[in-house]
């Protein structure tokens, strides 16, 4: 449970629902569009859900959010001890070659998107396939849109 | 960055629920409760922001119908100094922390945007902020960008 600033999106004692799904009840067809958008980010199979649970984790690292805050909808068990340096991926002995490809991607993708190159591009494509790198590509923009929106409607611990 | 293609599918082909849903998340969007030409400057800003050329150059006719010009976006550099109407600042406002530093949103940031929008149509402009960068993010990494800048009207 989380507290927000926004007025109407009051907390329902008991009820497990994040701050941004309660603003977006405010607009119901729009809030339960972006409840499908999310679903379906996690329920496709291009990318497997502990590879796009990384980049979320990171991506909330990189923005300062808190993860909790935006958590997904399925249950994604990951290694506490991976998930402790994630920090340091790139000489972390725990993470495998697609995940590094993943999150090197996603980090370039927060930190600008238009610098991803040609080469970068080619890499993500080699080790994911194309469907892998398009959905990659979205779902990390979504992971980094709701967890800024998640800092903006106040819920940081 | 890249104005070729870089796959030879496109998201629908490999996840089409996920483009379903990413289409009706544009779709259930418009007609909303914010004033179209608001709207239009948010989403033009998170164009920009996002580096993506569709994005920073698409013009709905129905906003320039509505009073949106071209003046407005050159007054996005300098907020505080534009002749924007207040609500538009606010509004714009709220982008620019949100896409730079969501942090910087505080107290004095909430009761401005509060002071000119219901809660109902501030969290239409949260969630057109939510939207508006994936799909930007999408076209510029796919390499589904025009080459040449240029003003698209829709």
């Amino acid at each position: 449970m989380s507290e927000t600033w926004f007025p109407g999106a009051d907390a329902d004692p008991g009820a497990h629902v994040g701050v941004l799904d309660r603003v977006a009840g405010l607009r119901p067809a729009y809030g339960e569009a972006l409840r499908a958008v999310e679903a379906a980010v996690w329920g496709q199979d291009q990318v497997a859900p502990e590879i796009l649970e990384l980049a979320r984790l990171r991506i909330a690292q990189m923005l300062g959010a808190d993860p909790a805050l935006t958590a997904p909808p399925v249950v994604v068990a990951l290694d506490a001890a991976r998930l402790a340096e994630l920090r340091q991926w790139p000489t972390s002995v725990r993470f495998g070659d697609v995940e590094r490809v993943a999150l090197g991607f996603a980090e370039q993708l927060v930190v600008d998107a238009q610098g991803v190159s040609d080469d970068h591009a080619a890499e993500v494509i080699a080790t994911m396939g194309e469907g892998g790198f398009l959905v990659l590509t979205y779902a990390c923009g979504f992971f980094e849109t709701t967890q800024r929106a998640s800092i903006v409607l106040g819920t940081q611990p | 960055m890249s104005s070729e293609p870089r796959t030879q599918v496109g998201l629908a082909d490999v996840a089409p629920e996920l483009h379903a849903a990413m289409m009706n998340f544009m779709a259930v969007a418009y007609p909303g409760k914010v004033d179209i030409v608001t709207r239009e400057l948010v989403r033009i800003y998170s164009g920009r922001e996002s580096h993506c050329r569709i994005c920073r150059n698409f013009r709905l006719r129905v906003a320039i119908d509505r009073g949106f010009d071209e003046s407005m976006v050159d007054q996005m550099d300098d907020l505080e100094h534009s002749d924007l109407a207040p609500h538009q600042k606010a509004a714009l406002r709220l982008a620019r922390d949100f896409l730079g530093d969501p942090q910087a949103f505080d107290a004095d940031a909430q009761a401005e945007l509060f002071a000119h929008f219901t809660p109902e149509q501030a969290a239409e402009l949260i969630l057109d902020l939510v939207r508006f960068r994936p799909g930007s993010k999408l076209t510029v990494v796919a390499g589904d960008e025009p080459a040449e800048e240029g003003l698209i009207y829709s």
